[in-house]
């Protein structure tokens, strides 16, 4: 499946921040704005478009639902969601 | 069905029909997707609080039903079936989530009750469970292992449920930002 991703956030200055959770506005190319919720729980997860995506989920990287994904780069710690798009 | 600003220390559940499969495969839990849900929110008041009156507790506060949960068995045993009491102690609590409750004992039994109790009075159990804390969700319980689905459909609930809060010492503030972030897309199998 193909995906436009966006890098919504980066894992370690979230947890850098030392807050539980942080709300915040992106402006997606195509989607227009956003208000995101990166929020720590038992894993760190995206809130977007009603949408609950835990980073990393039970070992799945990205971790897909229906029409979303969230990927997160173990090289940046960059946490990319991705809208699935036809091929 | 949004989820907005429910400036009370209340916690909504929402019930995923398509989550039931999920978790007779051994997934704990399936994580929440509004826009496909069965299209209900049933806004039991469910509350999760810590505090030096409360100690490590737990409050349950259903329909009619009112359980606090506390390590300490004596403590959950006074506080179970006292609703005024409880939201009392509630009320009177410095309401945060802290520390971490692993299944254990009496704790998990009592989490399974109360979880049983809610359900019961709203549908068959072929659910599901995320908890959101009004617009910020912050936790979440976990269905684990449980046998088969006749367990999860009779009296007999034998799975664990994990409640994982924040550890002791994190801040509990939300930050947020004004500040809009252009966001370019990339498109591809991974980023």
């Amino acid at each position: 499946m193909t995906y436009d991703w966006y890098k919504v956030a980066n894992k370690q200055d979230f947890e850098d921040d030392g807050f539980y959770q942080t709300e915040f506005r992106v402006s997606l190319e195509g989607l227009g704005i956003k208000d995101v919720i990166i929020t720590r729980g038992n894993e760190t997860s995206i809130y977007i478009d009603e949408v609950f995506l835990p980073v990393n989920f039970l070992g799945n990287n990205p971790f897909t639902t229906d029409n979303m994904a969230i990927y997160l780069d173990e090289a940046t710690d960059d946490i990319y969601v991705g809208y699935e798009v036809e091929e | 069905m949004a989820l907005v600003n429910i400036a009370s220390p209340l916690l909504v559940i929402h019930l995923y029909e398509s989550s039931l499969t999920s978790l007779l495969d051994g997934i704990p839990f399936v994580p929440v997707d509004i826009k496909n849900a069965v299209g209900f929110t049933i806004p039991i008041p469910l509350a999760f609080a810590s505090g030096t009156d409360l100690g490590n507790s737990i409050i349950v506060d259903g329909v009619d039903n009112a359980i606090a949960i506390s390590n300490d068995n004596q403590q959950a045993k006074s506080d179970t079936g006292s609703k005024s009491k409880v939201k009392q102690k509630l009320m009177n609590a410095s309401f945060g989530i802290h520390g971490r409750y692993k299944s254990d004992s009496i704790l998990m039994q009592v989490v399974v009750s109360a979880l049983k109790i809610l359900l019961s009075r709203i549908v068959d159990m072929n659910y599901a469970i995320s908890f959101f804390y009004g617009s910020n969700i912050i936790l979440f319980a976990r269905l684990q292992s449980f046998a088969t689905d006749s367990d999860f459909n009779t009296n007999m609930i034998n799975f664990n449920i994990t409640l994982s809060t924040m550890p002791e010492g994190e801040s509990d503030t939300v930050q947020t930002s004004q500040t809009i972030t252009q966001v370019e897309k990339v498109t591809g199998v991974l980023p």
